[in-house]
C-alpha cells in the first residue's frame, strides 16, 4: 500500500544497504552486501542498459536475426482482429502516459494554519482518497483513448497494421530489455563482498549475467526492498 | 520527506553518518537533497512566479524551463538583447 501525503516513512530512506546470502552459488552459501547505488553508478547502469537495448533493437530490426525469429511472429500468423487488439495492448504504456499528462486532478488544498479540527479531518480524508480518485479518472481516460485508437486501427489495411504492430512490439520489447538490464546493472554495481562496500562482488558483468536465473531474480528482489519509489520521494 | 534536508543542514548533522564521501550517497537521498534545493530556490520567487506543483513534481526539466520562459518573458528579452548584424553590410 503506498504511503500517502503526511504519512511518509522517512526511515526507509536510510535503509539503503543490507546483507544477504546467495544460496547455491558453486554449491555454497555466500554472504554478499547490497547497497543502493549513488548517482554516478546509477547513471552508469542506465547508460549500459541503453547500450544493451540498442543492440537488442538492432537485432530485432534485422529480418534474419535469431532475435527476430524468436520474438516476432510472422504476418501470416496474425488476423486483423488480433493485430488491432495487439497494437492497442502494446500502446497501453503510451496511452497511460498520455492520460497522466492530460488528466489534472487537483490535490486537496492545504487548510489554513488556524483550521479547526473538523477542517483538518476533512483535509486528511481528501488526502487519503485523492490517489484512488486520480487513479479512477486516469483509468477512465485510458479506456476512452484505447477505444479511440481501436476505432482508428480498424480502418487500416492489414499491411499497415502489421507494420504498426511490428514497430510497437519492437518498442515494447526494447523497453522491457532496458528495464531488465537496468536492474541487472544496478545489482552488478551494487553487490559487494565486504561490509564497507569497497570491493565489488562480481568481477565482470558477464560473471553476474551467467548466474542461474533464480539467483539473479532473488538478488533483484532483495535489491528492490532497498528502493524507495520516486512517487514516495516526491512527498 | 524533503524537509529532512533542512533539518539536517540546520542541525549540522549528516543525513547518514556512514556516508562520508559524496559518491557514496544513495541516489534516493541525493534526489531528496536536490529537490529540497530546487524548492528552496523556487520559494525565492514571488508566489505567482513559482511553477505549479504539477510541474515541480511531475513535469520535465523542459516544462520547468518553459514555465520560467513564460513568466519572465525570457525568450522575448533574449531576442531583444541580440545585436543583429546584416552580413551584407560587412565589408
Amino acid at each position: 500500500m503506498p504511503v500517502e501525503k503526511n504519512d511518509v516513512d522517512i526511515e526507509r530512506l536510510f535503509s539503503w544497504s543490507k546483507e544477504t546470502i546467495i544460496t547455491g552459488l558453486k554449491g555454497k552459501d555466500i554472504k554478499v552486501y547490497l547497497r543502493l547505488l549513488g548517482d554516478a553508478d546509477l547513471n552508469r547502469a542506465r547508460v549500459m542498459a541503453l547500450r544493451r537495448s540498442a543492440e537488442f533493437r538492432k537485432a530485432l530490426k534485422d529480418p534474419d536475426s535469431n532475435e527476430r525469429i524468436a520474438f516476432i511472429p510472422y504476418k501470416e500468423e496474425l488476423s486483423k482482429d488480433i493485430l488491432v487488439e495487439s497494437i492497442v495492448a502494446l500502446s497501453l504504456r503510451d496511452l497511460t502516459q498520455q492520460s497522466l499528462r492530460e488528466v489534472v486532478v487537483k490535490p486537496p488544498k492545504d487548510p489554513d494554519s488556524d483550521a479547526s479540527t473538523e477542517e483538518l479531518e476533512q483535509f486528511q480524508k481528501e488526502v487519503d482518497e485523492w490517489p484512488k480518485k486520480r487513479e479512477s479518472i486516469v483509468r477512465e481516460k485510458i479506456d476512452v483513448l484505447a477505444n479511440k485508437r481501436r476505432e482508428e486501427l480498424r480502418t487500416q489495411t492489414e499491411d499497415i497494421l502489421y507494420d504498426t504492430y511490428l514497430s510497437q512490439l519492437i518498442k515494447e520489447l526494447c523497453e522491457q530489455e532496458l528495464s531488465k538490464r537496468f536492474k541487472e546493472y544496478c545489482l552488478f554495481f551494487g553487490t559487494y563482498a565486504d561490509k564497507k562496500f569497497t570491493q565489488r562482488f562480481f568481477e565482470s558483468f558477464d560473471t553476474f549475467d551467467n548466474l542461474p536465473t533464480e539467483v539473479k531474480d532473488r538478488l533483484i528482489m532483495e535489491y528492490s526492498f532497498l528502493e524507495v519509489e520516486s512517487e514516495d520521494l516526491k512527498k | 520527506m524533503s524537509a529532512i534536508w533542512n533539518v539536517s543542514k540546520a542541525l549540522r548533522v549528516p543525513l547518514d553518518k556512514k556516508l562520508t564521501r559524496l559518491h557514496e550517497v544513495p541516489h534516493t537521498i541525493s534526489f531528496v537533497i536536490r529537490k529540497r534545493q530546487q524548492l528552496d530556490s523556487f520559494n525565492e520567487f514571488p508566489k505567482e512566479k513559482r511553477p505549479p506543483d504539477s510541474i515541480i513534481w511531475d513535469g520535465t526539466s523542459e516544462e520547468i524551463e518553459e514555465w520560467f520562459d513564460k513568466v519572465f518573458d525570457r525568450k522575448k528579452s533574449a531576442n531583444d538583447d541580440n545585436i543583429i548584424i546584416d552580413v551584407g553590410e560587412v565589408e
